[in-house]
C-alpha cells in the first residue's frame, strides 16, 4: 500500500494505492491522524483501493470520530464498488462522507 | 380388612343401625309422651288443688273465725255479766234492805247539790214537788245504808261510772262523781231504763249512748227490785263505761284483713268499722256466715249466736285477701308441681343416659361379634384369593387346605385341579418355547455375525480424504443373502463388491460367507478381476450340492485417475451419476452367475469416475421392492431418483436418499427381499498450508487461497469475499488464540461451484459464531472500534461452522457460486 499526500490550502488529500488490510491499516491510521493535526479538511482518495478489511474500516471509524471531535472535515473520494459494498455492509456509510 | 369382610361388616352395621334407630325412635317417642303427660297432669293437679284450696281455705277460715268469734263474744259477755251479777247482788241487798226495813236505822246523806268534797259520793234527788219529810224521809235515809255497798261496788268495778236506785215512791239515790252538776230535782221513774226494767224480767241493757256528764260511751243496765211477796220496790241501775270493750273490738285483728264487730240484738250497740250498716240484719238465728259488701269490698261475716247479754260478736274477713292467700298457696303448689316435673325430667334424662350407655355397649359388642363373623366368612375367601393370585403369578404349588365344608372348599379343590393342569401345560409349553428361543437366539447370533462381516464403520478410511463411501443393507429376514464389501487393495486402489446369494435365511447366509471370503481372498491375492471370478466360480461349484448361486459385481477403482475395472456376474448393473446429473449404467459386459456352472469365463469392463461423480451399486431388492398395490419399484424409478438427487451430496446422503425413496414407495408393505445400496464418490484432495499465526503470514495465506480459487474458476466477487473473510478469521486467531505464538492450518477444497476454507488452530477454545453482531444503526460516536471482522466474514460467506475437536478450533467457511 502506498500513500501520497497532497495539500491544497486547508485541504489535505491522502491518496491510497493498494489494499487496506490488517497489516497496512496501521500505516494508514498513523498517516490519517497525523493529517488531522496538519489540516482541517482531510480527503481520503480511495481510487486505487479495491480491498478493505475490518481493520481498514476501523481506521475510517477513527477518522470519522476524530473529525467530529476536531470539527474537521473528513471526505472519502473515488470509493470503488467493492470497498463501498464492505462500507455499506458495516453500516459506516451512514456517517462517512463519501463523494465521487 | 378384605372387601368381602368389609361388605359383610357394612351389611351388619346397616342392620344394627336400623334396629338402633327403631329402638331409639320408640324410646324417644315414649319418653316424649311421658314427659307431656306428666307435665299435663301436674298442671291439672295444680289447678284442681288450687280450686279446692280456696274452698278449703275459706271453710277452714270460716270455721276458725266462728270459733274465735264465739270465744270473743263470750269474753265480752263475761265482762258485762260480771257487772250485771254485781248489780244483781246489789239489787238483792236493796230488796233485803226493804224486807228488813225495821232493823235498819236511817243513815244520813246529802242532796246532790249540797254534797261537799271530791270523788264519788252518795247523794239523793227527789221529784219536783216531793219534800224530804215523812215516809219519804224515812225511806230515803234507810236507803242511805246502801252507801257502803255502792262504794264497794264502785271500787271493785272501775267501769261502773255510777250506780243509782229510783224507788217506786220516786226517791232517787246515786253514787257517783257528778253530783254537783245534777239538777235539783229528778224523777227516775220517767226514764226508759226504769220503765224497761219494770216491764221485763232480769237485767235490761240500754243502747250505747254518750254519757251526758263525761261524754264517753256508756251502757246502762237496770233491774227491777221486788219484795218477796212481789211488791215492786224500784229499779236499780248502773252506768257502765264500755271503753275497754270498744277497744277490745277495735284492737281485735284477724287473718285476711279481718276485724271484729260487736252488735247488740236490739241494735243499740254497734261497735267496729261498718257495724252500723249491719245492725238491722242480725236478728235472731244461731251462728253463721254471711257474704256482704262493706265500703265496696266483698266481705265474709262470721257471727256467733247472740249471748244472754244480747250481744253478738262478728268477724269480718276480706274475701280478696282470702283469694290472694289461696292464689299464693296455689303458686306454691304450682311451684311444687313444676319442681316435681323437673325432677321427673332429670330422672328421664338419667334414664336416657343409661339407655345410651346400654346401647353403646350393645353396639360395641355387636361390632366385635360382627367383625369376628365377617372375618370368619371372608378369611377363607381371602386365603383362596391369595393362593389363586399365586397361580396367576406362575406359582402352581397350590395345596387345598381350606376346610370350611362349603362352596369355598369346593372352589378351592377346583382350583387345585386347575393348578395341576396348568402346571403340566406350562411345563410342556416351556420345553417347546425353550427350543424355539434357542433357535431364535442362534439366528440372532448368526445375523450379528453376518452384519459384523460387512464393513459398517463410516468413514472406513478417515485418512483417505478423497474416498467418500457409504453402504447399507436392510435384510428381509434375520439373516439375508445380500452382501457388500470394500477394501483397499493397495495404496491407490480400492475394491467394491456387491452380491446377492440365491435363496434366503441361514443357508443363503452361510453360502454368502463362503463367497465373500473367497472373493476377498482372491482379490487381495492381486489377481485380475476376471481371474478372480473364474477361480471363485470353480471353487464354489465344487461342493455346491444344494444348487445355490451368487450374482456378483466387483470393481477396482484407482483413486488418483478414477479408472474403474469391473466384472459383472449376473448382477444388476451399477450406475454412475455424473456431476451434471447424467446417468451411465455399467451394463456390459455381463457374465453368468457365480457357482451356477463350473469353467465359466468372465470379461472385464472399464469405465472412469470423474471428480464429483457418484458410483451406485445395489441389489435386486431395490428394483424389485413392491408397493402395497403389487407394483415394482423398477429401474425407471431408480434412474429418476438418482438423477433427481440434485446438487452433489455425500455418499451417505445419496444412499439414504435412495433408501428413503424406496421406503416411501413401499409404504410399509412387507419387504420381500434384502435391500442393499452402496455409493462411492471420489473427492478432490483438499489443499493445505500451515502457517505461523502471525499477521506477517497474511500475504502467504492470501496467495495460497487465491491460487486455488483461481484454479477452481471462482468468480472475482466470491473470491474477494472469501479472501476478506479468511483474512478476518486469520486476524482473529493471530490476535487472540495464543498467549505467545502458535500455528494455524488453512485448507481449501473446491469443486462443483463451491469452495470451503477451513482454519484450524490449537489455541484456546473460542467460538467466533457466538459473538454478538454489532448494531449497525448506531451513530458514529457510539460505534465501537472493533467487532466488525467476524460480522463481515459471516456476511461474505454462505455458511460458517465451528467445532472444537481434540484440542483444535476448527472453523469452516463455505461459499457457492453459479457455474
Amino acid at each position: 500500500m502506498e500513500i501520497t499526500e497532497s495539500r491544497q490550502g486547508e485541504e489535505l488529500t491522502l491518496k491510497v494505492e493498494g489494499r487496506i488490510d490488517t497489516n497496512t491499516s496501521r500505516q494508514l491510521q498513523e498517516r490519517l491522524l497525523l493529517a488531522f493535526q496538519k489540516a482541517g479538511e482531510i480527503v481520503l482518495d480511495l481510487g486505487g483501493t479495491d480491498y478493505i478489511s475490518s481493520a481498514g474500516l476501523r481506521v475510517l471509524l477513527i477518522g470519522a470520530k476524530t473529525a467530529k471531535a476536531k470539527q474537521a472535515g473528513f471526505v472519502l473520494l473515488h470509493v470503488q464498488d467493492r470497498v463501498k459494498g464492505v462500507i455499506q455492509m458495516s453500516g459506516f456509510h451512514q456517517f462517512l462522507d463519501i463523494r465521487q | 380388612m378384605g372387601k368381602i369382610e368389609k361388605k359383610l361388616f357394612r351389611l351388619g352395621v346397616r342392620f344394627l343401625l336400623a334396629g338402633l334407630l327403631a329402638v331409639v325412635a320408640v324410646s324417644a317417642a315414649a319418653l316424649l309422651i311421658l314427659k307431656n303427660t306428666s307435665a299435663h297432669t301436674g298442671e291439672e293437679m295444680a289447678r284442681q288443688a288450687a280450686a279446692q284450696c280456696e274452698k278449703a281455705l275459706t271453710a277452714a277460715m270460716q270455721e276458725q273465725t266462728l270459733k274465735y268469734t264465739e270465744a270473743f263474744q263470750d269474753s265480752i259477755e263475761n265482762r258485762l255479766l260480771q257487772s250485771i251479777n254485781m248489780m244483781d247482788l246489789t239489787g238483792a241487798e236493796i230488796e233485803q234492805l226493804y224486807e228488813d226495813s225495821g232493823n235498819y236505822g236511817g243513815s244520813y246523806f246529802g242532796h246532790a247539790q249540797e254534797i261537799e268534797g271530791e270523788g264519788k259520793q252518795m247523794h239523793w234527788l227527789l221529784p219536783e214537788g216531793e219534800a224530804l219529810a215523812g215516809e219519804i224521809e224515812d225511806e230515803l235515809y234507810m236507803l242511805g245504808n246502801m252507801r257502803a255497798l255502792f262504794s264497794q261496788f264502785s271500787k271493785q268495778n272501775e267501769r261502773v261510772l255510777r250506780i243509782y236506785f229510783t224507788s217506786q215512791s220516786g226517791i232517787n239515790i246515786g253514787y257517783d262523781a257528778d253530783y254537783k252538776e245534777k239538777p235539783s230535782t229528778f224523777d227516775g221513774r220517767e226514764s226508759d231504763w226504769y220503765r224497761e226494767a219494770q216491764e221485763e224480767e232480769g237485767a235490761v241493757m240500754s243502747e250505747v249512748y254518750k254519757d251526758s256528764f263525761l261524754g264517753i260511751p256508756v251502757i246502762t243496765f237496770s233491774r227491777a227490785c221486788y219484795l218477796e211477796d212481789g211488791t215492786f220496790l224500784g229499779v236499780l241501775a248502773i252506768d257502765l263505761e264500755i271503753r275497754d270493750i270498744e277497744s277490745m273490738v277495735e284492737e281485735a285483728r284477724l287473718e285476711f284483713d279481718g276485724y271484729a264487730m260487736l252488735l247488740s240484738e236490739d241494735g243499740g250497740l254497734s261497735l267496729g268499722e261498718g257495724s252500723e250498716a249491719l245492725s238491722g240484719d242480725m236478728e235472731g238465728g244461731a251462728s253463721g256466715i254471711k257474704e256482704t259488701r262493706i265500703r265496696g269490698k266483698e266481705k265474709y261475716i262470721c257471727y256467733a249466736e247472740a249471748g244472754s247479754s244480747g250481744l253478738r260478736a262478728l268477724a269480718v274477713l276480706d274475701k280478696d285477701s282470702i283469694k290472694e292467700a289461696a292464689a299464693n298457696r296455689l303458686l306454691g303448689l304450682t311451684q311444687t308441681a313444676e319442681e316435681s316435673q323437673e325432677k321427673m325430667l332429670r330422672q328421664m334424662l338419667a334414664v336416657c343416659v343409661l339407655w345410651g350407655a346400654v346401647i353403646a355397649i350393645v353396639v360395641m359388642v355387636f361390632f366385635l361379634l360382627l367383625k369376628t363373623a365377617a372375618r370368619q366368612i371372608s378369611e377363607p375367601i381371602v386365603r383362596l384369593s391369595r393362593k389363586v393370585g399365586g397361580i396367576g403369578r406362575g406359582d402352581f404349588s397350590y395345596v387345598q387346605d381350606i376346610q370350611t365344608g362349603d362352596e369355598i372348599e369346593e372352589l378351592s379343590e377346583a382350583f387345585e385341579r386347575t393348578a395341576r393342569s396348568l402346571e403340566r401345560y406350562v411345563q410342556d409349553i416351556s420345553a417347546l418355547t425353550a427350543d424355539r428361543e434357542r433357535i431364535a437366539a442362534e439366528l440372532d447370533v448368526a445375523s450379528a455375525i453376518q452384519a459384523s462381516m460387512l464393513p459398517c464403520i463410516f468413514p472406513p478410511f478417515p485418512e483417505r480424504e478423497e474416498v467418500d463411501i457409504y453402504a447399507l443393507m436392510r435384510p428381509a429376514r434375520e439373516v439375508g443373502g445380500d452382501f457388500y464389501d470394500f477394501f483397499m487393495t493397495g495404496d491407490k486402489t480400492i475394491a467394491l463388491i456387491m452380491a446377492d446369494v440365491s435363496g434366503k435365511g441361514v443357508p443363503a447366509a452361510m453360502f454368502m460367507v463362503i463367497a465373500k471370503t473367497l472373493i476377498k481372498d482372491n482379490i487381495l491375492a492381486g489377481r485380475p478381476l476376471s481371474e478372480v471370478f473364474e477361480r471363485v466360480n470353480d471353487q464354489l461349484c465344487e461342493n455346491n450340492t444344494e444348487g445355490m448361486f451368487v450374482t456378483v459385481f466387483a470393481a477396482q477403482i484407482h483413486l488418483e485417475t478414477g479408472e474403474i475395472a469391473y466384472v459383472n456376474a449376473g448382477h444388476n448393473p451399477p450406475a454412475i451419476r455424473t456431476a451434471d446429473g447424467g446417468l451411465t449404467w455399467l451394463a456390459s459386459p455381463s457374465g453368468f452367475v457365480i457357482a451356477g456352472m463350473g469353467g465359466m469365463r468372465y470379461e472385464e469392463g472399464k469405465a472412469r469416475l470423474a471428480q464429483g461423480d457418484m458410483f451406485f451399486a445395489y441389489t435386486d431388492g431395490v428394483t424389485e421392492a413392491m408397493s402395497p398395490s403389487q407394483e415394482l419399484y423398477g429401474e425407471e424409478r431408480l434412474s429418476m431418483c438418482l438423477e433427481g438427487l440434485g446438487r452433489i451430496k455425500s455418499a451417505e446422503e445419496s444412499v439414504r436418499a435412495l433408501n428413503e425413496d424406496v421406503e416411501q414407495f413401499c409404504q410399509g408393505a412387507d419387504q420381500a427381499d434384502d435391500i442393499t445400496i452402496l455409493a462411492f464418490c471420489l473427492k478432490s484432495l483438499p489443499k493445505k498450508i500451515t502457517l505461523l499465526a502471525d499477521m506477517n503470514e497474511l500475504d502467504s495465506m492470501r496467495e495460497f487461497l487465491e491460487r486455488i480459487l483461481m484454479k477452481a474458476q471462482c468468480p472475482e466477487e466470491e473470491k474477494e469475499g472469501l479472501l476478506l473473510a479468511a483474512e478476518e478469521m486469520f486476524a482473529n486467531v493471530a490476535e487472540y488464540a495464543y498467549e505467545e505464538t502458535g500455528i494455524i492450518t488453512i485448507s481449501c477444497r473446491t469443486g462443483d461451484g463451491m469452495a470451503q476454507i477451513c482454519l484450524t488452530d490449537e489455541g484456546k477454545p473460542y467460538n467466533p459464531l457466538e459473538k454478538e453482531m454489532p448494531d449497525l444503526a448506531l451513530p458514529v460516536d457510539e460505534r465501537e472500534i472493533g467487532g466488525l471482522g467476524i460480522y463481515l466474514a459471516r456476511m461474505l460467506t454462505d455458511e460458517m461452522e465451528y467445532s472444537y475437536k481434540e484440542g483444535k478450533n476448527i472453523l469452516k467457511m463455505r461459499k457457492r457460486w453459479r457455474i
